[in-house]
Formats: structure tokens, sequence, C-alpha cells
């Protein structure tokens, strides 16, 4: 149930600490590809307290990667603000978009939570494309040039992004290990396995569920500001949408859900592996990519279906001696 | 302590639970039961808060908890198990009853250490560490009870929680019982093992098609022709 204290964690701590020394060894193109790693990475952590923890399945994800990425963009274009507060605003709109939307959801279980999640993904990436004024529509948004400062998140290397990246990571990574180890990861715990029960002892499951929500949200909405800071260029399609919230679920899904790495592990997977795909077939002819790309997916999904990670403690944990 | 009043069901056309009146003294032993379809379980479920009632009220120590929800009651103190079990079953032993205690306690350590206290009250240290899903049925269900008493609550309901058990086991669970209501927990058993139920209620109440038809101590209850015409039909007239 509780093993360890984040800061006592000998290979957290080592973690961060070669991580610090990476863009020594790692430049250019393979230090974008570290900083994407680590980006979906964030999002799947997100992803992985709602529908890992608390075992609610939201293929809704992508609306509040696409919020944090509006609201970057947006707050600069419209109204003037800084990138560094962008982000904070979105944090604060996915917030509430969250608890106002899982207020609304969360109260259905199963398959239509799944479905509602689905929809409203859908229904706000329609609505980016519809306030063409605000938000470009489907031409997208891009940031002008500012200055080479904190404040508006532009800087003329890729490694002030890479340890911007690695510290929002590891924010997410301290967050789900503190859920995993609290009363409230307990709490969670009861409500994936049976709701029923977790309500007769007690658990508010609205107000569980929620906060859940709202904390995933705001981890994913992280992700999506940073990519759109990144990236410079935001636009329906590549910030929402049904096909990011499933990225973000396979990502999850492979590494291993509630595990303290598996959701950085399946983005180190699916991401160089998305781009090799598309630089070896993706010129023979076009969607060999996809194809490639799904056959090691299913390959992954028939021998490794807990995830990768879980797989990996599984065969190297000594087994437990269980008595029946 | 707890107290219903003229507690009424419907489900559509069919009154499962007709105008029951129940009171539970702390620390009481009290049977329900009754034939299959009697109601017992939906009575379980209206106190409980899962299922709203029609009309009557229920209160607990004076307070009205009719028709709150289903968290709100558990943490006034009425917990329960379920005919059929709802253990957690991806979670360990330890960790099930650790989520009894989970609204009581913030402290994970504190909630370790008072979960560990009910392991041994019920025998179950030689599983503390396995998954509810690699236990059999009996032991879920034993599981089921310790989660509902990990709080000391006011009253525990346990809905056919012996079902299935060796005379042994039912044995256990009896002492157990018998353990907790000396500390002023009230228990109310739905049990279709007569020899187990009627050995151990102080007082026993019997449900027929949703009406409370008879009410006393098990001698009492075993004479009522209301009873035996319930579980056995009417005498033959020659």
């Amino acid at each position: 149930m509780i093993k360890n204290n984040i800061l006592k964690d000998k290979k957290f701590l080592f973690f961060v600490l070669f991580a610090l020394f990476i863009p020594l060894f790692v430049k250019d193109y393979y230090l974008r590809i570290v900083i994407m790693i680590i980006l979906w990475g964030i999002a799947a952590y997100g992803f992985d307290i709602i529908s890992g923890y608390a075992g609610q399945l939201s293929l809704g994800q992508a609306a509040f990667f696409a919020i944090g990425a509006y609201s970057v963009h947006i707050s600069y274009l419209s109204y003037g603000i800084p990138s560094l507060v962008g982000i904070l605003i979105g944090i604060l709109i996915s917030a509430i978009t969250a608890w106002a939307l899982g207020f609304a959801v969360l109260r259905l279980r199963g398959p239509y939570f799944t479905l509602s999640t689905l929809a409203f993904g859908e229904l706000l990436k329609t609505l980016f494309n519809y306030f063409k004024g605000f938000t470009g529509g489907p031409v997208g948004l891009t940031l002008p040039f500012q200055k080479y400062n904190l404040s508006s998140m532009q800087f003329s290397y890729d490694y002030p992004y890479y340890y911007l990246v690695l510290f929002m990571l590891i924010i997410a990574i301290i967050t789900n290990t503190v859920i995993r180890n609290s009363a409230f990861g307990l709490k969670l715990a009861a409500i994936r396995n049976n709701q029923d029960s977790a309500e007769s002892v007690g658990i508010n499951l609205m107000v569980t569920k929620s906060k859940a929500f709202v904390i995933s949200a705001i981890i994913t909405s992280l992700a999506g500001s940073f990519y759109a800071i990144f990236m410079n260029y935001i636009d329906p399609r590549t910030v929402g949408g049904f096909n990011l919230s499933v990225q973000i679920l396979l990502i999850a899904l492979i590494g291993g859900r509630r595990t303290k790495w598996g959701p950085l592990v399946g983005a180190a997977i699916i991401i160089p592996m998305t781009e090799l795909t598309n630089t070896y077939f993706g010129h023979i002819r076009s969607g060999l990519a996809m194809f490639v790309y799904s056959i090691v997916l299913i390959i992954v999904v028939l021998y490794a279906s807990e995830g990768i990670v879980n797989v990996l403690i599984r065969k190297f944990s000594k087994p437990a001696k269980e008595e029946i | 302590m707890l107290e219903l009043k003229k507690v009424t069901k419907n489900f559509g056309g069919l009154t499962a639970v007709n105008s029951v009146d129940l009171f539970i003294e702390p620390g009481e032993i009290v049977g329900l039961i009754g034939p299959n379809g009697a109601g017992k379980t939906t009575l379980v479920n209206c106190i409980t808060g899962f299922h709203k009632i029609d009309a009557g009220s229920i209160s607990l120590n004076g307070e009205d908890i009719t028709n709150k929800s289903v968290d709100f009651i558990s943490n006034k103190g009425i917990r329960r198990t379920f005919q059929i079990e709802k253990s957690f079953r991806e979670l360990t032993v330890l960790e099930n009853i650790g989520c009894g205690l989970v609204c009581r306690e913030n402290n994970i350590e504190g909630i370790i250490s008072e979960a560990e206290e009910v392991v041994n009250l019920f025998n179950l240290q030689k599983q503390i560490h396995s998954k509810a899903q690699n236990l059999t049925i009996q032991t879920r269900k034993k599981l089921e009870f310790a989660r509902a008493y990990a709080i000391h609550p006011r009253i525990i309901i346990l809905d056919e929680v012996m079902a299935g058990c060796t005379d042994h086991e039912i044995d256990e669970i009896l002492d157990i019982i018998k353990k907790i209501s000396s500390e002023k927990v009230a228990i109310i058993i739905i049990e279709h093992i007569m020899k187990a139920i009627m050995s151990i209620s102080e007082r026993i109440v019997v449900l027929n098609e949703g009406k409370k038809i008879s009410e006393g101590t098990p001698k009492q209850v075993c004479e009522d022709p209301k009873v035996i015409e319930a579980y056995l039909g009417e005498e033959m007239e020659e």
C-alpha cells in the first residue's frame, strides 16, 4: 500500500540527476524528440489519474490539452498576456471545465462516462474551429516572436525548453506518487474496484472523482500549454480531437497504468516509434507508416496487455506469498 | 438508536417493503428472516440509502437520515455487507480493510495500523497480503464484514455473510459477532442458516411479502403460527 516517500526514493533522485545532464549528450533533433517524449509522458500521467487510479476511462483528455494550448496563444494574441501567465490561465480554465464537466458526467458509470468525455472532446474541437475570430479556426494560431526570456517562454536554444518540460514532468510524477501513497489514492482504488462498495464505506463518489478529474485536467493542460509554446503553431486538429485522446490513452496503456514510470516509458516507446515509422515507411506508400505502427501496437497489446512496466515488475519482483 | 417508522418501498406496482417499523438498541443482535422475496435485502437497501423510500421515516439517535446519500449514512455509522459480495478485487486484504477506514482517518500509517488490528480480530493474518480476487467466496464475505467493522460503526448489517460456510467457519463468524456486539456495536443479521441465526440473535424480526409478520425472541418466533405459515404454507384441512 505505502512504499516510500518520494524525496527518499533513490531511483527517482537518480533519474532527476541523470535527466539534468541529458542536453549535454543529446542535441538538436534528438533533443526535440526527448522533449516530445516527456511532453506526451506528462499528458499520460494526467490521464493515469482519472483513468488509471480512479478507473474512469476518459477519452476527452484532448479537450484539456487543447484548453492548455489555446490559453497560451489566445492570452498573448488577444490580450498581450505573456505565455508564462498563459499557462496558469490554462490550468485555471481546465480545472473549472473539468469540475463543471465532471459534475455532469461523473455520475455516469463505465462506457457512458467514456462516451460523454469523448463527445466533449469533439465538441470543444468543433468550437475551436467555429470561433474563427478568437481561435483562427481551422487555420490555427501562430505565436509571433516576442523576446527571448522566461515570461514569453521563447528561447533561442532547445535546452531551456527541455528543462521547462522536465520540471513539469517532475511535478507530474510527484503528483501521481503522492496520490498513490495517500488516503485519497486508496479512495480512488476503492472507486476503481467497486463503486457501490466504495459508497458503502462512506466515500463520496462525486467529490472524490471530481477531484481526480480536476487534477488530471490540470496536468494534461500543462502538457498542452507546453506543446503550444514549444511548437509555436497550433490548430484544432493537432491539439484536439479524438486521435489525440487515443494517443494519450495508448501511451499510458502501453507503458503501464498506475506505475511510477509507466506513462514515461510508454511515451519513450510510442513517440520514437511514430518518428521512425514516418521516416522509414512514410515515403514508400502513404499510410504504410500507420500500418507498421499499428502492427507494433497489436504485438504490445498481445504480449504485454497490462503495460510494459507492469510486466517488468511482475517478472523481476519476488512473487509475493499468497494464501487463500 | 436506529428507528424505522412505517417504511414503505414500491417498485412500480409491487410493494417490496410495506410499512415496516423497527427499533434497534446499541449492541443488540437482531436477526432478520423471511422466505425468499420477503423484502429483507430491500429493507437493508432502504436503511443504507441505496433505495429511496416512498413513505415513512428512518432516524439514527434522533437524527433524521431518511433518503440521505449512501456515503452520508455510512459515515453516520451504519455499515453493511452485500448479499453478492462486493469486495475490492484488485486490492489486498489489508487495503480492503483500509478502504473501510479511509473516510475517518487521513493518515495512511494510521489507516494501516488500525486495519492490522481488524485483520487480527477477523483471523485474516495469513491472507493479509493476498488480493481479494484470490480468496474463496466465504473469506471474501468475511473480509467484507471486516471492512464494514473497521470504523467500529454503530450498526453493521450482515446480508447472508455465512452462506456457503462450513460449520467451523460459521462458529468463527458467530464468535466475532459476539465479540463485536460487546463493544456496543449493534448487528442486524440476514441469514438462511436457522441454526446460526437462532443461536446468536437476541431478537428476531420476520418479514413476509414486505410486511413484518412477527417479532420476538427466537423461541417466540419459532412458535408463531404466522411464521410457520409463511415458511411452510397453511395447515391442510382434513
